[in-house]
């Protein structure tokens, strides 16, 4: 006699039916939800905040804490997805106008930073100058709803210095930058200057800080210009009319540069 | 607490508990289904209180027992311990069994042995639960249940054998006879 095979035959043989475990899964699972009526809703935040804490871990080591520090991650990076992830959660815990305003100034610190980074291997990355340029304008849209009129002051105050900053460091790497590469910041600067000068008029005067004079200087260094002979209207070419645009009709033709 | 864990707890002991209860009540799968599932029913409503890390399989090792237990008091009016149950195939249940030869013969064998040897060499063989499960639901630490489980084995192995050998001369000696006819 097999001993082996005897078991073999003796397991085959009292095999339950999977027919029947079925059934009675569904039996058991009905009864779970009348005997445990809030078990599922228990579990559902369970499993959120598991994940959560999961996405909480896998950003604050390795990959995620580079990422999030690194200037050369930026839009086409593979970590990108990561940095973006990492601030956008940053950005949904800030309740206030006073803290969104702050954490836009933060963004544009962060967009400039990296500006800078790719400047000094001379490559001019488009999105990110745009991206700490929307910061900047988000920023502003956030301080027009701060009630307390001194904290308004005060990020608006930031703000200016940040634009300033901004201005510097861009006045810094334009020379180095190839001449297409200055046309397009040109042509940023410019859209940018429009609608920055929409957002400064409805502040009132003691609330300006830099942005008076900084935009004052950009309208003084606009020279009346005509169009570029043989210039064709694409994004590094600004053509008399878009310019005129960009102005709101103060100022017919603008060419941005020093 | 949720049922997502009760299900994993359903198809991790669902087979063990069904062998359990098989073979305890004649091979009869209808009465195997039935007793399984007040079984799990009766798990169902103390999940709340189960530690998968205190006790593992043991807990709804215990509960079948239990159960078990209450089934053959109700149907022979007669008091049974949980233990008992363990080993109960040795004498009212098995002599049920007529439809299963296998079964049979191993529980033939399996009567040599004395009531803890059958106890570890179900646990492991059929039921198919590993020593760390084992030490839970026997009490005793995992190296000791290895050695006496394999002893167990080995002897149930020479039990086997004698029975192979005397099935043979069973055959032999009803094959003598036809030759003298001839």
């Amino acid at each position: 006699m097999n001993l082996k095979k005897l078991i073999k035959n003796l397991k085959a043989d009292s095999r339950p039916e999977k027919k029947y475990k079925k059934e009675l899964w569904r039996e058991l699972d009905r009864r779970f939800d009348e005997i445990y009526p809030g078990a599922v809703k228990q579990f559902l935040p369970r499993r959120a905040f598991v994940t959560a804490v999961v996405i909480v871990l896998l950003f604050g080591v390795g990959s995620g804490a580079y990422a999030y520090e690194s200037p050369e991650v930026v839009e086409g990076h593979p970590l990108h997805f990561l940095k973006d992830n990492i601030e956008k959660i940053e950005g949904s815990i800030k309740f206030t106008p006073e803290q969104r305003a702050a954490w836009h100034l933060k963004m544009q610190e962060r967009r400039l930073a990296e500006g800078e980074w790719f400047a000094e291997k001379n490559q001019v990355k488009k999105g990110v100058f745009e991206q700490g340029i929307n910061e900047m304008h988000s920023g502003l849209a956030e301080c027009q709803k701060i009630e307390a009129k001194e904290k308004r002051k005060q990020m608006l105050e930031k703000l200016s210095d940040m634009e300033k900053t901004q201005i510097e460091m861009l006045q810094k790497i334009k020379p180095e930058l190839p001449e297409y590469s200055q046309e397009m910041i040109d042509f940023m600067i410019a859209d940018h200057t429009r609608r920055l000068q929409e957002q400064v008029n409805l502040l009132a005067d003691d609330e300006r800080g830099n942005f008076a004079p900084i935009q004052d200087r950009r309208f003084r260094i606009m020279q009346i210009s005509p169009p570029m002979p043989g210039a064709s209207n694409s994004a590094e070419v600004i053509t008399a009319s878009d310019l005129g645009r960009f102005t709101g009709g103060n100022v017919r033709i603008i060419f941005i540069g020093n | 607490m949720n049922k997502r864990d009760f299900k994993r707890f359903y198809d991790k002991n669902y087979e063990r508990i069904y062998r359990f209860v098989f073979f305890r009540t004649g091979a009869d799968q209808d009465l195997a289904e039935d007793l399984v599932a007040e079984i799990f029913l009766k798990a169902l409503e103390k999940f709340h209180s189960y530690d998968p890390d205190k006790s593992e399989s043991a807990w709804i090792y215990t509960i079948a027992k239990n159960h078990l237990a209450n089934y053959f008091r109700s149907k022979y009016f007669r008091d049974v311990e949980p233990l008992d149950v363990e080993v109960w195939w040795q004498d009212e249940t098995w002599r049920f069994i007529d439809q299963e030869k296998d079964v049979q013969i191993f529980y033939g064998m399996l009567a040599k042995l004395n009531s803890k040897e059958q106890r570890l060499v179900t646990l492991k063989y059929i039921e198919g639960y590993n020593y760390k499960e084992m030490s839970k639901i026997v009490g005793k630490p995992v190296s000791a249940l290895r050695v006496a489980t394999h002893r167990a084995i080995a002897k149930l192995k020479k039990i086997a054998e004698n029975y192979e050998l005397k099935e043979i001369n069973q055959k032999s000696k009803s094959r003598q006879p036809a030759r003298e006819e001839i």
